[in-house]
């Protein structure tokens, strides 16, 4: 029996698990990165790559 | 302005500043190793390019012979030259974005001469056709195993870094490195899983069509966690330092690296469109492959608008330049991918040059380029001049390196392109009696020389640039101070307080976290397409008159996979009618259940050869294999002489024959105790066949080439044996 629904099923199941399960995500990582207050954070973060290594004196 | 910003004048009153100095002479050390390989791998690639302009650029040499070369190049351009330049970004990039030292120097060193060692163990297997036959894992298991440690090892080196930073903020591109290393190791323990039956040779765990599906899953992810995830994370770093302005949306890079690594890992089954794999798993593969396009636009765009108001640096500074181009070819790859992806456009396109055209693009224009632009920054960062800023020895020279690679990039795609549509439409060309135009192979090659001398041309034409690269960057670290740059940062505050609601930080602020969520995201894709794929076993439709091979068919076999036949033979025939009308019946998923590993191949530079069993004379192949060009005129493939000298190894036969036991071969005992009695009959039964025929021929029975055509002539027969009755 098992194998005969195997057989048959034509496994669309995956593939529609998959989609919703990214969609679900992806909605809910937009509403996270656009939360209140996250533009101040992000502008700070963005400047993580640019004072790295910048030694506070001497250096460079 | 948030306050819990650390600014440098802040930093500078605390107390607590600590001293400390980057280890700079290891990411030298993998800045050589970089371009050393990438001279040699290139180099192996125009060699591969002119043996198909022409065989006799194979030198009938067995080392050096297309199906030995071809992994060596794939191998070092990926894993050597872009190995090697994601180890030297990514630990220069994290040591100063998480203002610490490498974890640790003893680390550092073993993961990079292990890795160069692994390179070197590599090129000498693939040279002698010690190889697993599964495309960028070809790697046999001894190695495998070096690669995985030397993986855990560079784990560690990276992760360790997290426990003593000076930043509490793990910038986006340390997320692409952390991604990165968790989906490679993953890939490549799953994929790599395999029965050794001696210190060269093992058989993977899945056979035939979930072989091919593990193996596309891999091959797909090496693509996107290799080649494209750890560049991303060098893109975040390298051109906004390059720019001299922060990355245009830091918001825009969160989208982009969560979307990015949850859809990547779905997307593996585009690789094997119209073939024996289940359609739910096609499906699946093609609607995420499309749904890569958003993300990937999203990266490129982030990457591109970082240049806001610096668009006019781009005239004179070549860093910009290339890395400027590079992200430019991402999208144009990450366009082409997805419409690849379509079943209708696939069913033109794979097996073609086509797919060459869009490797080549992604790997010569995004790879290559960023690569360069990296270099060019780092090389006078790494190799500095006492009082002085920063110098390129000749901005001139790297210009011109620039517009050299861009023009050869181009030669090699056009030409590509232009090859793999003609021959994609050749292939399917029927005239008004209905019979194929192009009936004989050969009828297509002439078309394809000219493109293959272009393509020859253009990769000329970008090694030559690198060439100017190694020059301009020799000049530069001449006579350079190396001392390891110093730079002081108070040291991270053992608990930080979290602000109440603000939960996003635990996930960017702590490694652990946001490593296991990365693990989910990137381990969902895999487990949703293997996992099912593993039912197969018993969805597959068996096919009762499908047996094991003959112990001397699976000699052939292996010698089939050593000489590397895939490189340019396929053996899946898709339901096409001019496939079928010019190969015979397509290919069903029950006829591969003893292929281990499977030979679908990925491409046709000859034709298709599962059913090529019967359909030729044993004198046909052995005239083929000596002089492919007696039998067929004008064919490009290389002959194989050193088959007919060199002995058949049977010793490990019963072996070979014990382990597919193990795995589902209805092998009998006695059938494992006799095997090499009854390859030597088999053997003997067509050596005499052949000597009946032509008297002077010489005794091939314990020469290689008499399994090979045992093999041959089994390929796809067993379906024949059951005269419509059971198979379908």
């Amino acid at each position: 029996m098992k194998n005969f629904v195997l057989s048959q099923t034509d496994y669309l199941v995956f593939p529609l698990i998959a989609v919703v399960l990214f969609f679900v995500f992806f909605v809910a990582m937009l509403f996270w990165v656009y939360r209140p207050g996250s533009k101040a954070v992000y502008a700070d973060r963005s400047q993580l790559a640019l004072e790295d290594g910048r030694a506070p004196r001497g250096g460079e | 302005m948030t306050s819990d910003l650390e600014t440098p004048t802040e930093a500078l009153s605390d107390a607590g500043l600590e001293t400390f100095a980057y280890d700079d002479a290891i990411v030298r050390k993998f800045v050589v190793a970089t371009v050393f390989w990438g001279v040699i791998g290139m180099l192996a690639g125009l060699l591969a390019a002119l043996q198909l302009a022409s065989h006799h650029f194979n030198l009938e040499l067995p080392y050096i012979t297309f199906g030995r070369l071809r992994p060596i190049h794939t191998n070092a351009v990926i894993f050597a030259f872009v190995g090697n330049a994601i180890f030297a970004g990514s630990y220069y990039a994290t040591q100063r974005l998480l203002k610490t030292r490498l974890f640790s120097d003893t680390l550092s060193k073993i993961h990079f001469w292990g890795w160069q060692l692994i390179i070197v163990g590599a090129a000498v297997t693939f040279a002698l056709g010690i190889t697993v036959s599964k495309e960028y894992a070809e790697l046999e298991w001894p190695l495998d195993v070096a690669v995985a440690v030397i993986w855990i090892i560079y784990a560690i080196n990276f992760f360790g870094m997290l426990k003593t930073r000076r930043e509490k903020h793990l910038y986006v591109a340390i997320w692409f490195f952390m991604a990165s290393i968790i989906a490679v190791a993953l890939l490549h323990v799953v994929n790599s899983l395999a029965v050794p039956v001696s210190l060269f040779k093992s058989y993977p765990i899945f056979a035939g069509v979930q072989d091919a599906l593990v193996q596309w899953w891999y091959g797909h992810n090496a693509v996107a966690f290799f080649l494209t995830t750890p560049f991303l994370g060098l893109m975040y770093y390298y051109l906004p330092k390059a720019a001299e302005r922060p990355v245009y949306s830091y918001r825009l890079s969160i989208i982009h690296f969560w979307s990015l690594i949850f859809i990547y890992m779905w997307a593996g089954p585009h690789h094997l469109l119209y073939t024996a794999l289940p359609e739910w798993a096609q499906a699946l593969g093609t609607a995420f492959s499309i749904m890569l396009i958003a993300p990937s636009w999203g990266g490129m765009i982030n990457g591109l608008l970082t240049l806001r108001g610096a668009w006019d640096k781009l005239r004179t500074d070549p860093v910009l330049k290339f890395m400027v181009a590079a992200v430019t070819f991402y999208g144009l790859s990450t366009f082409e991918g997805p419409m690849m992806s379509l079943k209708s456009v696939n069913s033109l396109s794979h097996y073609t040059n086509w797919t060459v055209a869009h490797v080549h693009g992604g790997a010569l224009g995004w790879n290559g380029f960023l690569t360069f632009g990296m270099l060019y920054w780092l090389v006078p960062r790494l190799w500095r001049r006492k009082g002085k800023a920063p110098e390129l020895f000749s901005v001139k020279l790297a210009n011109a390196h620039f517009w050299l690679g861009l023009v050869g990039i181009g030669f090699y795609v056009l030409s590509m392109w232009a090859a793999g549509i003609a021959e994609g439409l050749m292939w399917k060309e029927f005239d008004a009696d209905g019979r194929l135009v192009y009936g004989t192979w050969s009828d297509t090659l002439p078309t394809l020389f000219p493109m293959y001398i272009i393509r020859a041309v253009g990769g000329a034409l970008y090694i030559t640039g690198l060439f100017m690269m190694v020059y301009n960057l020799i000049k530069t670290a001449k006579g350079a101070d190396t001392e390891d740059q110093v730079a002081q940062a108070p040291a991270l505050k053992a608990e930080v307080t979290e602000e109440k609601g603000h939960w996003h930080r635990l996930l960017e602020g702590r490694p652990v976290r946001f490593t296991i969520y990365t693990t989910i995201a990137v381990a969902i894709g895999g487990a949703m397409e293997i996992i099912p794929s593993l039912l197969i076993e018993s969805n597959v439709p068996t096919i009762a008159s499908v047996k094991p091979y003959t112990p001397l068919e699976l000699e052939g076999r292996d010698i089939y996979i050593a000489e590397g036949c895939y490189n340019c033979h396929s053996q899946m025939i898709r339901p096409f009618r001019a496939e079928t009308e010019r190969y015979g019946e397509y290919s069903k998923a029950g006829e591969f259940i003893y292929d281990r590993p499977f030979q679908f191949g990925s491409r046709r530079i000859g034709p298709d050869l599962h059913r090529v069993g019967g359909k030729y004379p044993d004198m046909w192949h052995y005239n083929h294999m000596l002089d492919p060009r007696s039998t067929s005129e004008g064919s490009v493939m290389p002959a194989y002489p050193w088959l007919f000298e060199d002995e058949l190894d049977l010793s490990l036969t019963a072996t070979k024959l014990r382990a597919f036991q193990i795995f589902n071969a209805p092998y009998s005992d006695d059938d494992v105790k006799n095997a090499e009695a009854n390859a030597r009959a088999q053997a003997a039964q067509i050596a005499e066949g052949l000597q009946a025929q032509v008297a002077t021929l010489p005794d091939i029975r314990d020469k290689q080439i008499v399994a090979l055509i045992a093999y041959l002539q089994r390929l796809g027969t067993d379906i024949k044996q059951a005269e419509g009755s059971a198979a379908r």
